[in-house]
């Protein structure tokens, strides 16, 4: 990986490639699944430590977004959504379109559960981008820590301190509960799940070290 | 003098009344925006390419959505290689894995959008989320209003959405945590609204014709023994919404279903029969987007806490879980707090397999 490259990841996080490098090195993060790794691990390291709370100001997914949509987007005017009755009534239904699909996807992976084999190893069947929890919350422990109930806290954040004696739950296993849960909570979190499903499942492990 | 102090005083006192209020207003208009977001998603028609940023690789995919005429038609493709795709009209909808060589039909509801929606915030919510506008900005050269649903602790995500002015279509989201960390993104980058989308757009160009064929039916919620398992505690601002036995797609196994929500953000509490032999439990963690969820064997059952929030809240509900009889914890509409009971033997530990 060539310095060049290490600058150009490095400023496109920082938002501070020029549009026409960022074009270019998109298309090259679509070809290379290492460097987008690359990126994401850059984004990480990047969020930690800077620490701070972000800024929606000039940002780095904004100046990707104009670099690749490459001609302007045409503005169609519209008039502003008005609030109907009809359409407040049709409410309580939306969310479910992104369950019924998760739990659809889940219909299949389960086929291939392998929980219940004496085995750590995902599923047969590519679920994309699962993997165990690797983003730092260590507010929580802290204030876990100051909870009354938490004279024994570490018993509940201390998963990933002893890693050799737990099973990771399987990819299969995992998509079946997101499914579930999708069903009943919709909301943005059950469109997150979706997008993974439907993503490129070559896309797993992306996250392993 | 003294006159003239006063009126001052009186001045500044109505001023901050005034800047109060138009805060108030602004929070609530930050709101109604929010409102028409969930309702812009599934009652416009729009087509667009997104790209979704998380700690693994970029992936970009499609949307189409439209409405015509009170019929709904959506599709979303995954762009990468795999080409799977979720078609949607109406009350049907099919998902094409061509990877697996396997389309899964479902019914759909009526409405909505595949793109999601955000629940009405009322106060209860509010105690836990601050909602505010933060600014403005461009999007693929669009104005668009950034409202900010900001986690007041570490036991839930916020988001950052940028809500185009004029169509209010969310052209970005950002998920973040409560130290402001950005954990995914979804941006769109390119986004047509309002245009004639043709039937064409909603035909898949893959040829299915050899595929099998998957009838999934929606679960219904049953009941039976979902009384036989609480909680012993609660993170703050949680509370159980529902109780209920449920079939896990799949295996159709029955779980006890314990659905936990502070308004906004929700977890899944499943507690399963103990796993015949040769099947083991499972101990442990995962991630799946931006869902978490823990694993860990109670009285030899199963227990898995599932949700769109930080590892620490799955953790803690998951190590939550008794048996009734021990502890009951009432359902109510005000939003407990942790700890809920002053427990004379507080939490059961995680049970390692040793």
């Amino acid at each position: 990986m060539s310095d060049l490259l290490n600058e150009q990841l490095s400023a496109l996080m920082d938002g501070e490639l020029p549009p026409e490098e960022t074009a270019l090195l998109m298309r090259r993060l679509e070809r290379e699944p290492a460097l987008a790794r690359r990126l994401a691990r850059y984004r990480s390291m990047g969020d930690v430590l800077r620490g701070d709370r972000a800024q929606p100001s000039a940002d780095f997914a904004s100046r990707v977004s104009a670099a690749i949509a490459q001609e302007p987007t045409p503005v169609t005017p519209i008039r502003p959504a008005r609030r109907q009755n009809a359409l407040r009534r049709l409410r309580p239904l939306m969310g479910l379109g992104v369950a019924a699909a998760v739990g659809a996807l889940a219909v299949v992976l389960i086929a291939h559960d392998p929980r219940g084999v004496a085995s750590t190893q995902t599923a047969a069947v590519a679920v994309p981008t699962v993997h165990s929890v690797s983003l730092p919350v260590p507010a929580v422990s802290a204030s876990m820590a100051a909870l009354p109930v938490a004279s024994e806290p570490a018993s509940y954040v201390t998963p990933a301190a002893a890693p050799s004696q737990l099973r990771p739950i399987s990819g299969a296993t995992l998509a079946n509960y997101v499914a579930s849960h999708a069903r009943m909570s919709g909301a943005l979190g059950g469109r997150d799940a979706l997008i993974h499903l439907v993503s490129d499942p070559s896309a797993e492990d992306a996250n392993s070290p | 003098m003294r006159g003239a102090t006063v009126r001052l005083l009186r001045l500044v006192g109505i001023a901050g009344l005034l800047g109060v209020a138009s805060l108030a207003r602004a929070d609530s208009e930050a709101r109604r925006w929010l409102a028409d977001m969930t309702e812009a998603l599934a009652t416009q028609s729009y087509a667009g390419e997104f790209l979704h940023l998380g700690n693994g690789p970029v992936e970009k995919l499609r949307i189409v959505h439209r409405v015509r005429d009170g019929h709904v038609s959506e599709r979303l493709v995954g762009l990468g290689n795999a080409r799977r795709e979720v078609l949607r009209n109406d009350g049907d909808m099919q998902v094409i894995l061509p990877d697996q060589a396997v389309v899964v039909m479902e019914e759909a509801p009526s409405a909505g959008s595949l793109l999601g929606s955000v629940p009405t915030f009322d106060a209860d919510v509010e105690e836990h989320y601050q909602v505010e506008f933060s600014g403005l900005a461009r999007v693929i050269g669009r104005s668009a209003r950034v409202v900010t649903v900001e986690s007041r602790d570490a036991y839930r995500f916020g988001y950052r959405l940028w809500l185009d002015e004029t169509t209010r279509i969310p052209l970005r989201t950002d998920l973040i945590d409560s130290n402001g960390r950005v954990l995914e993104q979804v941006v769109f980058t390119s986004l047509d609204v309002g245009a004639a989308i043709p039937d064409s757009a909603f035909r898949t160009s893959i040829d299915t014709s050899r595929f099998s064929l998957v009838r999934e039916h929606a679960h219904g919620g049953e009941t039976g023994h979902e009384d036989e398992w609480t909680l012993s505690h609660l993170p703050p601002g949680y509370r159980i919404r529902s109780r209920s036995i449920e079939r896990l797609p799949g295996t159709g196994a029955p779980a006890t279903h314990l659905l936990i929500t502070d308004g906004l953000a929700s977890v899944s509490v499943f507690i399963e029969e103990p796993p015949a032999p040769p099947r083991q439990g499972v101990e442990g963690e995962g991630r799946f987007g931006s869902a978490y969820a823990y694993s860990r064997m109670v009285a030899g059952h199963q227990v898995t806490a599932v949700g769109e929030v930080p590892a620490a809240t799955v953790a803690f509900l998951a190590a939550a879980v008794v048996p009734a009889g021990r502890q009951r914890l009432e359902l109510g509409p005000n939003p407990p707090l942790a700890p809920l009971l002053p427990s004379r033997r507080p939490h059961p530990r995680p049970h390692l397999r040793p």
